[in-house]
């Protein structure tokens, strides 16, 4: 049977069933391995919280993910790759979320803060608001890719599979293409799509966090980011993101089979209850009217990008609680954050 | 009375660095003989930008187009008479920029008041006057270099960086696709006694240099020209190469660019294909085994030239100058002599 576009599920919650349900999920997807290969390992690690907040990757699925690589191949080399962000660096992000010790622990595990290794110009190959984006030479090199993204909400609707490519960007164009993402991403995973995407949803994150005890698993991140919105309960092809890479055959947004625990599953709504609360709908309002101003006339285009980065703005400040945002404008400073965030003067069209 | 000059001369003027007064050395007296496009788009500027050299003559038998470089790159010193110019003993290097019927006697002439010389192409009219050029500067001690750009542009030196860390595979076939607007019919380039042949001799020392320089031992295959006029000079050439061991050329030169000149070359390997747009600074590449545009029928990367590939070409003589030690990226005189070779036995296989 072809796996290429199934998503599997499995429940988990402590070390060794997680590590069990990364096996169980590659048989249920036919993930195979050869040897010799250089292989990419994206994980989310959004900021600095731990997995308990719901934000970031838990870095036990990774070393899980590692262990198994290792069990079944012998890779020439795996890289596990993250770039800087506004809010905290890569090499602390790996230090302080427990990635160093895999890496320490694992002779061929080498971790990667695409931001300080040297990038390449590539043209979009869905042509938008830019049309040429820069991305790491690594994956010039690399043979294999594995997403390993975090089930939760973002001002993209759901921040997935699809969402996590844009974290190999190095943090000097993130800002930039941040209030894009709709556009950026469908484009982002053809260059770079993922061989094969775990998505770890242990714990979740809505406006708050969520003990789900899931991971899920595809080849497919159309499928896996569709199956991911549905149970979270949201409708995939009302998200632009992922209706666009479907279109632009990135995937399939109706995948072929869904197995819950090895079991075809038909109801998605059953696996999580109660349902998401998702981002701000006036956030995701303004973001649209800028995206429409920055397409009508080229005298528009300055005013759509600031409504598109002030609505990307209110609509990810409002997964966070007030308490959690006041802590990390305290860190970052809070006028520096508005401005990254804002990225002003950063706008200019093909200056890459 | 000298007139103002530009915007862009004035930022080059500015870029002038003195660096005598910095390292205690004398700064290096250039001359340029020869005043028509590409000295004005190439040659005068390079020198004028570069830290370390003094313009101090120019020669064309035009008074009025020397009178209008003298002005445009304030020049002093003007000669019609090019042997004027060589008795002058505060010039160390020069450019050699008149058609090519005149390079073999500027070059002895040079040679032996001791001037270094960088010669454009097409270097001589014949392989014995190349040969000759080449023994006097040997002779004289003096650096002779000729004049391939394409070796400095940062499109090709990532190409064949890519080919040889084996990138493609084995290469199987190269392509290589030279275009460039028709020359006027009143000028030399249609006569064979100052030109020395057509499109091939022209423009297609560029493709042969590329490819004989990056893989040595090719034999001409077949050679094919459409020409034009009594004279039979060629407009399109087409030569085939052969390498014996699984691999063949194809090179294709034409004077029929109907707007931009055109360079390409082609690589096909084992495991994939790359093509270098020299002129749009892209590479088109397609390989299966790397994660980037996998999904994709190609990618296309983006270069930027740092700089100019005939001003690096220009400062790199300079500095190989200055140094007194033989450039490894120019183009040395028995370099030049392989392209001659291979077009003086196409043009003797057709014009029997």
């Amino acid at each position: 049977m072809d796996h290429s576009h199934t998503v599997a599920l499995r429940r988990c919650s402590d070390d060794e069933s997680i590590a069990r349900a990364v096996t169980l999920l590659a048989e249920d997807t036919a993930f195979l391995l050869r040897d010799n290969l250089r292989i990419v390992i994206k994980p989310n690690l959004n900021d600095l919280s731990g997995p308990y907040s719901g934000f970031t990757t838990d870095v036990r699925v990774v070393d899980a993910l590692v262990k198994y690589i290792n069990t079944h191949s012998h890779p020439d080399q795996i890289y596990i790759v993250e770039s800087d962000s506004w809010n905290r660096l890569a090499g602390e992000a790996f230090e302080q979320l427990g990635y160093t010790e895999i890496a320490s622990a694992q002779k061929n595990v080498k971790l990667v803060n695409l931001t300080k290794t040297s990038g390449i110009n590539v043209e979009l190959p869905i042509p938008s608001f830019y049309d040429v984006i820069r991305i790491p030479r690594l994956f010039l090199d690399a043979n294999l890719f594995i997403s390993v993204a975090k089930l939760r909400t973002h001002h993209t609707v759901i921040s997935g599979i699809l969402k996590n490519q844009f974290g190999c960007i190095p943090r000097r164009f993130k800002g930039r293409y941040h209030a894009y993402l709709n556009d950026i991403l469908p484009s982002l995973n053809l260059l770079m799509r993922p061989d094969w995407s775990l998505v770890d949803g242990i714990i979740g994150r809505d406006v708050r966090p969520r003990e789900l005890d899931l991971l899920l698993a595809s080849h497919d991140p159309v499928a896996a980011d569709s199956v991911s919105a549905r149970i979270m309960g949201f409708d995939p092809r009302r998200i632009p993101h992922i209706s666009r890479a479907a279109a632009k055959s990135v995937g399939k947004m109706d995948p072929e089979s869904v197995l819950l625990d090895g079991k075809p599953v038909t109801n998605l709504d059953s696996i999580i209850s109660p349902k998401f609360i998702g981002p701000s709908p006036l956030g995701l309002r303004l973001t649209n009217l800028g995206l429409a101003l920055t397409r009508t006339t080229n005298r528009s285009k300055g005013i759509g990008d600031f409504f598109v980065k002030i609505g990307a703005l209110w609509t990810g400040a409002s997964q966070y609680s007030k308490k959690e945002i006041l802590e990390k404008l305290r860190a970052y400073g809070m006028v520096k954050a508005v401005y990254d965030s804002l990225q002003v003067g950063g706008g200019r069209r093909d200056e890459v | 009375m000298l007139a103002p000059l530009s915007d862009r001369e004035i930022k080059l003027k500015g870029a002038t660095k003195d660096i005598a007064s910095e390292t205690h050395l004398r700064n290096l007296g250039v001359g340029v003989i020869g005043c028509g496009k590409i000295a004005e788009i190439g040659h005068l500027p390079a020198y004028l930008s570069c830290p370390g050299v003094q313009l101090k003559g120019i020669s064309d038998v035009d008074r009025k187009r020397l009178s209008r470089m003298s002005n445009k790159f304030r020049v002093a010193d003007t000669f019609t008479d090019y042997n004027d110019l060589l008795k002058r003993r505060d010039i160390d290097l020069l450019s050699v920029c008149v058609p090519p019927v005149l390079h073999h006697d500027i070059v002895l002439e040079a040679a032996k008041q001791g001037k270094h010389i960088l010669c454009e192409k097409p270097f001589a009219l014949s392989v014995s006057q190349a040969e000759k050029m080449n023994e006097a500067a040997q002779n004289y001690h003096v650096q002779l270099y000729a004049g391939f750009q394409s070796r400095f542009s940062a499109t090709m030196s990532e190409t064949m960086r890519l080919y040889r860390s084996g990138f493609i595979g084995k290469i199987s076939s190269i392509y290589v696709k030279c275009s460039s607007n028709a020359p006027s019919k009143a000028t030399w380039y249609y006569d064979r006694s100052r030109g020395g042949g057509g499109a091939l001799f022209d423009i297609g020392q560029h493709p042969l240099d590329m490819v004989l320089h990056n893989f040595d031992g090719a034999r001409l295959s077949s050679a094919s020209f459409a020409t034009v006029g009594s004279a039979g000079i060629d407009e399109m050439a087409n030569l085939d190469l052969d390498y014996g061991d699984d691999l063949k050329a194809s090179i294709e030169v034409d004077w029929k660019a109907k707007t931009n000149s055109e360079v390409q070359m082609r690589l096909q390997g084992a495991k994939g294909y790359m093509l270098a747009d020299i002129v749009r600074s892209t590479i088109e590449l397609k390989q299966n085994d790397i994660v980037l545009g996998r999904t994709m029928d190609r990618v296309t990367l983006h270069f930027q030239e740092r700089m100019d590939p005939l001003w690096a070409e220009v400062w790199e003589f300079v500095r190989s100058v200055r140094d007194e030690r033989r450039s490894n990226l120019l183009a040395t005189g028995e370099q030049a002599l392989k392209p001659q070779e291979l077009i003086e036995e196409a043009y003797s296989r057709f014009f029997k």
